[in-house]
């Protein structure tokens, strides 16, 4: 029993490990670079866990504790995310609430920290970065309600493992909210097409420039959250599309290999997409909350509240 | 038809959109330990006559849940809409009651539908959340409204604009302030997530039972919570952001100190309730079943919750511990390292304003103010450079923003009443001489009339 509670976070913790060095890797390969090792993010964080602070002057304590609480919503968030027939350490019904508003304080926290900085550019981080999860907030939680009503549950381990019992058609919806989840996800971690993280100009960035003024052990509490919060969500669109499997190995596996697609398709995706139009991202994420109502009324047929005519 | 009459002069009070216009004036003119008692029960004897009202209703529930839903709605997303593009702490805080009145409305209609559809479980949760909400919101609205008497108290100054670097002269109301932003936002560990939660609940746990209507209904609620949530983290960022921290925006602060002891004492018992409730909301459940039975007899749905309601407070447990732990850990790693103080980055140009060169509370609400432009009706003031204009002069720069219903519900009517009136006017020479002709005419008008049995 003990084991079987440590296994969830203890496997995706690993993985989030590895995760940035696979879309780094990706990235290199692509562009024709050899590419730094995939452990090489983790060792950057080790480094920086060892290192001293700089603090701006202008800043108070706001700034040294918001990381402590992004880490920690993170790390809570994860603590809800079952595997396959393994389920989570918490789990009762709404626990997705909890999960989206519990990371949603860890982004109040990050937002107050850049703007504690008193900086133009981190301000304008900080207001995207509440604008755009304000935007995307609707599509992650009309995508569990089409799964909700879907299977008549309300905690994610339910969730997900009635998902695919009553009928095949489920894997349209399986599919569909795949797709929203890996927008999502790239949204949330301010990844392209939302946000670039390697353009290194302030005016365009999000995530990136919010951080700016952090150094050392904060520095690296956030970017370890960062990882975190990526694997989450492959963790996520894993319990989506795996198929009715008892085998403790195989889900495993599964498991593994879909993180590594996720990985490999994030690097991919960067690679050969372009970022928006700033003033465009607003559009853009909404079609997200629009592309999961169309999920929603399809579930609406499957379980015939639609009634087609023949 | 009855209900809508008495839901227009209950809503009046309680401030639903579009009643709503006069509270963003109400509350900046009251002193604030009012603002306060004005947010946390005045206008919530609106919402208690609404529910009085509710109790003596038996049929045509299923529209009038409807209605009540549609109009919280409303209230709830454009009152924070309204709220961002404030500059003006207390106004600003008057419109969050708004969308607080929807949060609420909107648990009150989803129990109303609950109750036309025989569905206990809706009913209930829906009734449970609404009415610990009231509760709720009276807690962390007083305490905002007092924080920002303090502020008042100190600065002399409600615009927002004009603050800025608070925290270091006022860290207990700073974080005061903090507390009541975050539980406001509806943030767990705080009050204003359970209530919200056990809507949430409500609503997602019935979405499979009952028909098409009612699904769609249900996901325009999910989507309405959601999206209240989001604003209000926006704008609570906001505020709390430009009052509290980076520099100070102009020289009313320089003078800001810490408030004594007896102002900060009630802010201790109020955010005591608000951890409370929100780490350890079990209690409240039993008092809340007690309230929800007027309504239905079958509050079993309360006790299915109970489960959620102490994972809830599981969960957040080890948050806290965890927090608590990282901070110690963070201590020790501290230790025989070295911790420097510097400017912040600024793109290698160091000859930067600190008062000037960061976000202000305008251009954090720019794009909120922008998409619900036909709302807020903000309007910018600036004139363009011209292409011959080789040495441009100094220019001002304004935007205003208004409220889209106070000026075609309130003050286009009332305008045109007054023109009307003006018109009128003229009779009103001020000269005896007229006033007795008036009644002359007026008696020669009554005679006439009697004389030819009209009257």
């Amino acid at each position: 029993m003990c084991c079987n509670m440590i296994f969830n976070p203890l496997v995706i913790i690993l993985v989030s490990l590895v995760f940035p060095g696979i879309i780094t890797l990706t990235k290199a390969k692509i562009a024709g670079r050899k590419g730094p090792s995939v452990l090489q993010p983790f060792y950057d964080n080790i480094r920086l866990f060892r290192k001293g602070n700089v603090f701006s002057a202008t800043t108070s304590w706001i700034f040294q504790f918001a990381p402590i609480i992004y880490f920690s919503t993170v790390f809570m968030a994860m603590l809800f995310i079952p595997l396959g027939k393994q389920p989570a350490i918490l789990s009762f019904e709404g626990d997705f609430v909890l999960f989206a508003y519990l990371l949603a304080f860890g982004k109040f926290m990050m937002i107050a920290a850049a703007m504690d900085t008193g900086s133009g550019f981190e301000g304008m981080g900080a207001n995207r970065e509440a604008f755009y999860s304000l935007l995307v907030e609707p599509a992650f939680f009309i995508v569990i309600a089409s799964m909700a009503l879907l299977t008549n549950h309300t905690s994610f381990y339910d969730l997900f493992n009635n998902l695919h019992i009553e009928s095949e058609l489920s894997y349209l919806i399986a599919i569909l909210s795949v797709y929203i989840f890996l927008w999502i996800a790239m949204i949330e971690n301010s990844r392209l097409p939302v946000d670039d993280p390697k353009t290194h100009l302030e005016l365009t960035m999000v995530h990136e420039v919010m951080v700016l003024d952090y150094s050392g052990f904060d520095l690296a509490m956030i970017q370890s959250s960062n990882g975190l919060k990526f694997t989450i969500y492959g963790a996520l669109i894993f319990n989506l599309v795996l198929p009715m499997q008892n085998y403790f190995a195989a889900q495993l596996g599964i498991f593994f290999i879909v993180e590594f697609i996720f990985a490999v398709s994030v690097g991919v995706l960067e690679s050969f997409r372009a970022r928006n139009k700033m003033a465009k991202n607003p559009q853009w994420i909404l079609a997200l909350s629009a592309l999961a109502i169309l999920g929603f009324l399809s579930v609406l047929i499957i379980t015939g509240k639609i009634v087609l005519m023949n | 038809m009855l209900f809508i009459f008495f839901f227009i002069g209950f809503a009046i009070k309680a401030g639903f959109v579009p009643f709503h216009t006069w509270l963003p004036y109400a509350h900046p003119a009251a002193p604030s330990h009012v603002s306060g008692i004005m947010s946390g029960i005045i206008i919530k004897m609106g919402i208690y006559g609404i529910i009085r009202v509710l109790t003596y209703i038996h049929t045509g529930l299923f529209p009038i849940g409807i209605f009540l839903l549609i109009v919280s709605f409303v209230s709830g997303v454009l009152g924070v809409t309204l709220a961002i593009v404030q500059h003006d702490v207390k106004k600003l805080l008057a419109y969050h009651s708004i969308e607080n009145i929807g949060i609420i409305g909107m648990g009150i209609g989803i129990g109303v539908i609950g109750l036309a559809i025989n569905n206990p479980t809706l009913a209930v949760l829906g009734f449970a959340g609404g009415f610990l909400h009231i509760f709720n919101h009276a807690l962390f609205k007083s305490l905002l409204f007092f924080t920002a008497g303090n502020i008042y108290n100190q600065t002399h100054t409600r615009n927002i604009e004009h603050l800025g670097g608070l925290i270091k002269k006022m860290p207990k109301t700073a974080f005061f302030f903090l507390l009541g932003s975050v539980a406001i936002s509806g943030l767990p560990p705080f009050n204003g997530f359970i209530s919200e939660f056990l809507i949430y609940v409500g609503m997602f746990k019935e979405l499979h039972t009952g028909d098409l209507l009612l699904s769609l209904v249900l996901l325009g609620g999910i989507v309405g919570l959601v999206l209240i949530g989001g604003l209000a983290l926006y704008c609570f960022t906001k505020v709390f952001s430009i009052i509290f921290l980076g520099n100070a925006r102009s020289n009313k602060t320089e003078h800001a100190k810490e408030v004594n002891g007896s102002m900060l004492f009630p802010k201790f018992i109020l955010s005591f309730f608000i951890i409370f409730i929100g780490i350890l909301p079990v209690f409240v459940l039993k008092p809340l079943a007690e309230i929800v039975s007027i309504f239905t007899p079958d509050v079993s749905a309360l006790t299915e919750i109970i489960p959620s309601v102490q994972g809830i407070s599981v969960s957040l447990g080890i948050f806290i511990l965890m927090i608590a732990g990282l901070w110690f850990v963070r201590k020790l790693a501290a230790k025989n390292k070295t911790v420097e103080t510097g400017p912040t980055w600024g793109c290698a140009y160091t000859g930067a304003n600190p008062a000037v060169h960061q976000y202000s509370a305008t251009s954090y609400s720019d794009y909120i103010g922008n998409l619900a432009k036909y709302v807020t009706g903000n309007r910018k003031q600036f004139k363009i450079i011209e292409k011959d204009e080789i040495f441009p002069e100094p220019r001002k720069f304004e935007t205003h923003s208004s409220d889209i219903f106070e000026d075609y519900l309130v003050s286009k009517p009332t305008g045109k009443l007054l023109q009307f009136l003006e018109k009128i006017a003229v009779f009103q020479t001020g000269n005896l001489q007229h006033y007795l002709l008036y009644a002359i005419v007026f008696m020669a008008l009554i005679l006439g009339l009697t004389i030819l049995n009209v009257l």
